[in-house]
């Protein structure tokens, strides 16, 4: 066998769960081929599934881990890795829990499950110091509606129909002490960003929420005021604009050529 | 920062995650840390924190376990970057790989799973550690993967097909001795004469780990899962090693079910008496 057919045969069985005529070129020794493959299929499941727990604390607190293993074992097939480095791996989860059945009840769980891949990806984003407000008051006035604030490299807005940050905080406390959310409650919109090296979840207003939005799609400040007061004509664009910058948002300004 | 040459007598650790705030809350009694590039990928945050902290005070090695060498699809270019861009940053003094293979039509299946030892698979090897090291402008050592099957059609013994590959890619071997030991254990061969077999001018590091032995209904099969403390019988094969291997550091590997730092340490200093033992008497 060519070495291509080889790792074509073995990944068909250790991956796919297919038989093929690899078996008759695998020595036995006293122990059946299948069953040394069967070694590989298991080493390969186990770390696959221990990856995506890793990233996906909160949402396997919520289903249990036996029900885990069953997504997981289901999202393996579905998107099988495509990188040699491991933390690429599980991206597409909350995406994939909306066609699992048996999650059908569970509306928030996919929201839940991009808070846990935001935690992941903010763990490994490019650190930066936030900046401070002053810093927009040292543009020209004139300047200032083409100002685009820089969400911080970190920073993942998720904004659910679900209280999502109740949720989240309920099942990471593993003593339950905080009172179990109410999924009947209206939506929240959270930020997940890393502070210090730390990951934090942040509970946004419904309007602190539109600017963040609006800074997370680059719009720039003249953009922005445009439509935050066509959505509410006294939005309170000083108090909004002064706390982005408090909860350390910011991480740089650019000023966009007319 | 340094990039001279870990000494041979060096002992090293493998850092995880779960010992960065031990490994640079105070000075250690080890002598460099070994970490896997694919964890420091990301642009920045806690783990380039430390990893920078670490590298402040000790020499550093690079061990992968995802660049696929063996695989028959095309070298992963933005894997090679990646580390490119983190060996640029970093300086290690070592930069390693595995002898086995991972990915097949573009599927990563995440274990470092086994070739044959053909002819066919030495030449892959060559060829692409040849592209490798051209393409960091550096040499890579490559290790010797435990393995849990054999191929009918092999036509040279392992030791054969390291020594092979490191003379005619110009390559180092990095020599686990947990995994000749595994594999002499599950292939039926002797450990010490595999070590005895290597050619020892090309061997830049040691690796030693702690393994499973695991009881099926018709025998038993030793798996690579560093999760415990190295055997007395690996010990044994690498205070052997030692007297051979005079110009290779050696780092203790330990990747689940992860002890206190302390535990680490204390396999470190272990493997110091082995070589302080085999040194003294050669000389």
């Amino acid at each position: 066998m060519l070495l291509r057919e080889i790792q074509r045969d073995f990944t068909r069985e250790v991956f796919e769960n297919r038989t093929t005529p690899l078996a008759d070129n695998i020595q036995a020794d006293g122990i059946e081929p299948t069953r040394r493959l069967k070694i590989y299929r298991n080493n390969i499941r186990t770390t696959l599934r221990e990856a995506l727990q890793d990233v996906y604390t909160v949402t396997c607190a919520l289903v249990g881990e036996e029900f885990f293993k069953f997504l997981a074992e289901k999202y393996r097939i579905a998107h099988p890795p495509t990188s040699g480095d491991i933390t690429d791996y599980g991206g597409h989860l909350s995406e994939f829990i909306l066609s699992i059945d048996q999650l059908s009840g569970l509306k928030y769980l996919s929201d839940i499950a991009k808070l846990d891949w935001s935690t992941h990806l903010a763990i490994h984003a490019l650190s930066k110091t936030p900046i401070k407000i002053d810093e927009l008051a040292k543009i020209p006035e004139t300047q200032q509606t083409r100002a685009v604030l820089q969400m911080h490299p970190s920073a993942s807005l998720i904004s659910s129909e679900y209280p999502i940050f109740d949720i989240w905080k309920f099942a990471m406390d593993p003593d339950h002490a905080a009172a179990p959310a109410n999924v009947d409650t209206p939506g929240q919109h959270v930020v997940i960003m890393l502070r210090e090296n730390q990951t934090t979840a942040l509970l946004l207003s419904d309007d602190l929420c539109l600017f963040v939005d609006m800074i997370a799609k680059e719009k720039t400040l003249g953009e922005a005021v445009t439509q935050l007061f066509a959505f509410n004509s006294n939005y309170n664009l000083e108090l909004h604009l002064s706390e982005v910058f408090k909860l350390g948002l910011i991480s740089g300004l650019t000023i966009r050529d007319n | 920062m340094t990039t001279d040459p870990i000494p041979s007598n060096a002992i090293g650790i493998g850092l995880r995650g779960e010992h960065y705030e031990e490994a640079t809350s105070k000075p250690h009694p080890v002598d460099w840390f070994e970490v896997h590039p694919e964890n420091y990928f990301g642009l920045g945050g806690a783990p380039h924190a430390y990893l920078t902290l670490v590298r402040q005070d000790y020499p550093l090695s690079f061990h992968g376990v995802g660049l696929s060498l063996g695989s028959t699809d095309p070298l992963s270019e933005s894997h090679l970057q990646k580390l490119k861009k983190l060996i640029d940053e970093y300086q290690p003094s070592l930069v390693s790989e595995h002898l086995s293979w991972s990915s097949f039509d573009g599927v990563y299946l995440h274990d470092l799973l086994p070739m044959p030892m053909t002819q066919e698979s030495a030449s892959h090897f060559i060829n692409r550690i040849k592209q490798v090291q051209d393409y960091l402008g550096r040499q890579i050592l490559v290790e010797n993967a435990s393995t849990y099957l054999g191929y009918t059609h092999s036509e040279m013994h392992e030791w054969e097909f390291i020594n092979q590959i490191a003379q005619q890619s110009d390559c180092g071997l990095l020599v686990d001795v947990n995994n000749v030991y595994v594999n002499a254990c599950n292939h039926g061969f002797d450990a010490a004469h595999y070590i005895a077999q290597v050619e020892s001018k090309y061997v830049r590091e040691m690796h030693l780990a702690g393994h499973t032995v695991k009881q099926l209904p018709v025998g038993e099969i030793r798996i690579d899962t560093h999760d415990q403390r190295v055997c007395t019988e690996v010990w044994e094969l690498y205070r052997y090693a030692c007297t051979l291997f005079t110009n290779a550091p050696t780092l203790i590997e330990w990747d689940k079910d992860l002890p206190e730092f302390s535990v680490l340490l204390d396999e470190a200093d272990i493997a110091r008496k082995f070589i302080k033992e085999t040194r003294r008497a050669a000389a």
